[in-house]
């Protein structure tokens, strides 16, 4: 069914289809009308999700944790300082291996305090052991929402669901939603996994130098070799509804000269712009990564082999020689650039788009920058 | 070589355990003298730490001594049952 | 004595759900009470434990051995009371949904750390959502597993690796927190201070708590001999002394009405608790200028009791 809904409202509205057992969350912005809108709904009775409104983000994560130890499908959203928060439970979630799904509305972390869009929460997590995937519009963070249940039942790893704060958590788009019943069957009955109120299991009890590195072991074996599950749901989506999901999106790659990496929404202004210069012929292609954990490092490594990159990096990693995405790039390409841009929330839309790329293809760039800043402020 | 099972994320289930003895912790080790005494004391199960106080249908049946660590506590409850004997 | 309970049956069960070989020191009173207070879970209940990173995780729960008979889940320092309260929802909805048919008890253990120093946000979050789980506090006034640090809940004066009598100072200088005012705060049905060496008054605190639906509140008191420092066999006496010389009311508090369980006559001095518990109080009794602490703690404890009484009185 064609909808105008944004970001928010189409997460809340998934869960809502599929009616999960238990929902922990805490609000903060911008994921707040995320969780308002689902207490509404059961508040109305829509559904009949047990709404536990913790008392803290930390809180929130633990409860979902015990909820889905005790075989319970949960659910939470975050943002920002809440995620780091409970960045300590993260780490607890994937190293128990439990299925749940986390969404994140990325705003940056402060100080100084920001509302605004950034990456540096989600990418706090990139070693948590969480599976991360970012989504560039609405339609696809509501695809990916209910891609993500089946996911983290079939791989017991828990999903982290990324969408730009503000662009994409409030901005209003039309996407076409799934019936109830569609979504419900899709995502399936609730596969049983082993928890706490059908066995007797100790869960998170102390694995000492003795054992401690087998179990770590297999928890990266099968991060990694999650992506074939990933896949192989993504591919169960687009045979039975026609949308089609990869571990990353690319125009123009093939025979670019230069390629633009770059990630959620900003993705859809570099496209643009990569289009208008390809009808002037000019050389250039453009990528998304898109399942960031396990990042897909063989299959990217292909692409983009022998082309110069400009990576795109909407979060710092301070003190390091790059951002944080042109730290796992850097090797991908013999030329190599990286650019940062986007940091709280600082606008870069599609003049910004052309002005960057029109950069790279006139004159030579320095190998890393930080893009936008405002020549009116004496820093 | 038969390989010992480890779970995800080094989950136990109750039932696949393994025993650890604490038997050998003792510096001194608990001797029933007054077994009548004894069974009127039946509390004294629950005050040991280990359970290696066992009693049968309320009544005193044996000290477990693979897990007895001989702390003391029952013979300083009981004096005049138990006794505690340098190992 | 053998109480009117049954104590051998309290025992088997205790010694189903929570088994030997765990390396809690010798003479810990921790399997006691955990023992004791699963050894009451209902017939027909199973009992699902969360327990805080403490004395009684890290002894129990080390691959490939579990002490526990029954489910029982670990998460973090701080949340054993919000990771139970996901666990009691979740048993909720799947009961709804017709998963569920087994009945379930939710306890959770925690020492006074994870009570009311790190973990006070998660448990007052857990009392105010009024889930149905009983909280156990196992108060051993100090962050016993990693070497005897300062709490809350450590008493004033007592001698501990991060308040340590020294030249510039007599122990902890603040005085202990109370947390079950705090708790009384949330307005639960049912809140109550224990101590293993009462076991009768013990054991009818827990099936009182059992016998609630909502949240539980025990604290319960915890003579840790290796914190402390008095000798291994003694853990009895001690715990014994605590309540005789007042230092350790017995009292619950239902409904927000208090009730006193265990009234002296003529409690002891509190000197003979302060002789007893061993070396954290050691240097009270060398003779310092200026320096009065059994008589301050004394009229400490005396004020204390008698703010219980006049509780206890209102109701």
């Amino acid at each position: 069914m064609r909808t105008l809904i944004n970001g928010n409202y189409a997460v809340s509205y998934a869960m809502m289809q599929i009616n999960p057992d238990v929902c922990a969350s805490y609000p903060i912005t911008p994921q707040t009308q995320i969780i308002e809108t689902f207490s509404k709904y059961v508040s109305d009775g829509k559904v009949t999700t047990e709404n536990i409104l913790a008392e803290s983000e930390h809180s929130a994560m633990s409860a979902c944790i015990g909820a889905s130890a005790a075989g319970a499908r949960v659910f939470t959203a975050t943002a920002s300082q809440g995620l780091a928060y409970m960045i300590e439970v993260l780490y607890i979630a994937a190293g128990l291996r439990l299925p749940m799904i986390m969404v994140v509305g990325n705003r940056g972390i402060g100080a100084p305090l920001l509302l605004h869009c950034d990456y540096s929460d989600s990418f706090l997590a990139r070693d948590s052991g969480w599976i991360q995937i970012y989504c560039k519009d609405v339609q696809e963070v509501y695809d990916t929402t209910l891609m993500a249940v089946k996911i983290t039942e079939k791989t017991k790893i828990p999903v982290m669901v990324m969408m730009d704060g503000f662009y994409t958590t409030h901005g209003e788009q039309v996407i076409d939603t799934l019936t109830s019943a569609q979504a419900k069957s899709f995502v399936g009955e609730k596969p049983s996994w082993a928890n706490m109120l059908d066995s007797r299991i100790t869960f998170g009890n102390v694995a000492l130098t003795d054992s401690n590195l087998e179990v770590r072991e297999r928890q990266f074996k099968d991060l990694r070799e999650s992506n074939k599950s990933i896949l192989g749901v993504q591919k169960e989506f687009n045979k039975k509804f026609g949308r089609k999901y990869g571990l990353y999106d690319a125009f123009g790659v093939k025979d670019a000269d230069m390629v633009f990496v770059a990630m959620g929404s900003t993705y859809q202004v570099i496209e643009l712009a990569c289009k208008e210069l390809r009808k002037k012929r000019k050389k250039v292609g453009c990528l998304r990564p898109r399942v960031y954990r396990p990042f897909p490092f063989e299959k990217l490594g292909r692409e983009l082999k022998g082309k110069k990159i400009v990576v795109m990096d909407r979060a710092i990693s301070h003190g390091a020689e790059f951002g944080p995405m042109g730290l796992e790039f850097q090797n991908m390409s013999s030329e190599f650039y990286n650019v940062v841009y986007g940091i709280g929330g600082r606008e870069f839309g599609l003049e910004e788009a052309r002005d960057l790329i029109s950069k790279f293809l006139t004159g030579k760039q320095k190998k890393f920058q930080f893009y936008g800043l405002r020549a009116d402020l004496e820093n | 070589m038969a390989k010992k099972k480890i779970e995800l994320g080094a989950r136990i289930f109750a039932e696949k355990s393994e025993e650890y003895q604490t038997g050998s912790w003792r510096k001194e080790i608990p001797v029933v003298k007054n077994k009548e005494e004894l069974n009127k004391y039946l509390e004294i199960a629950l005050y040991c730490p280990e359970a290696a106080i066992v009693f049968v249908n309320k009544k005193f049946s044996h000290i477990d001594y693979k897990f007895c660590k001989g702390c003391g506590i029952c013979a300083n409850y009981l004096k005049k049952a138990i006794e505690m004997k340098r190992v | 004595m053998a109480g009117k309970c049954d104590l051998q049956k309290i025992w088997e069960k205790g010694k189903d759900c929570f088994g030997p070989g765990h390396r809690t020191c010798s003479g810990c009173f921790i399997p006691t009470i955990v023992r004791t207070v699963l050894g009451c879970v209902p017939d027909g209940y199973e009992p699902v434990v969360s327990i805080a990173t403490g004395c009684l995780e890290v002894t129990s729960t080390i691959w490939p051995h579990t002490s526990f008979g029954g489910s029982c889940i670990h998460n973090a320092f701080e949340n054993s009371a919000s990771t139970m309260a996901g666990i009691e929802r979740a048993y909720v909805a799947r009961k709804k949904r017709g998963e569920i048919k087994k009945k379930f008890k939710f306890v959770v253990f925690a020492g006074d750390g994870g009570t009311v120093d790190i973990g006070l946000q998660a448990l007052s979050g857990m009392l105010e959502r009024g889930h149905d789980i009983l909280y156990v506090l196992y108060d051993n006034g100090c962050y016993s597993n990693t070497g005897v640090q300062r709490s809350g809940s450590t008493p004033y004066l007592a001698n501990t690796t991060t308040s340590p009598v020294g030249l510039e100072s007599n122990g902890k200088a603040q005085k202990r927190k109370d947390i079950m005012s705090i708790v009384a705060a949330h307005n639960i049905p049912y809140a109550a201070q224990a101590n293993p060496a009462y076991l009768d008054d013990f054991i009818y605190k827990i099936n009182k708590a059992f016998s609630y639906e909502g949240p539980k509140f025990l604290s319960v008191f915890m003579p840790c001999n290796y914190g402390w420092k008095f000798p291994q066999s003694k853990t009895y006496d001690v715990a014994k002394v605590a309540t005789e010389t007042n230092f350790w009311p017995l009292y619950e508090i239902e409904g927000g009405k208090y009730k006193i369980n265990y009234k002296l006559k003529k409690a002891l001095p509190v000197e003979e608790y302060l002789k007893a518990s061993g070396g954290q109080y050691a240097h009270l009794f060398k003779p310092k200028p200026n320096f009065k602490p059994i008589a301050e703690i004394q009229k400490e404890i005396n004020e204390y009791f008698k703010t219980l009484e006049k509780k206890a009185r209102m109701c």
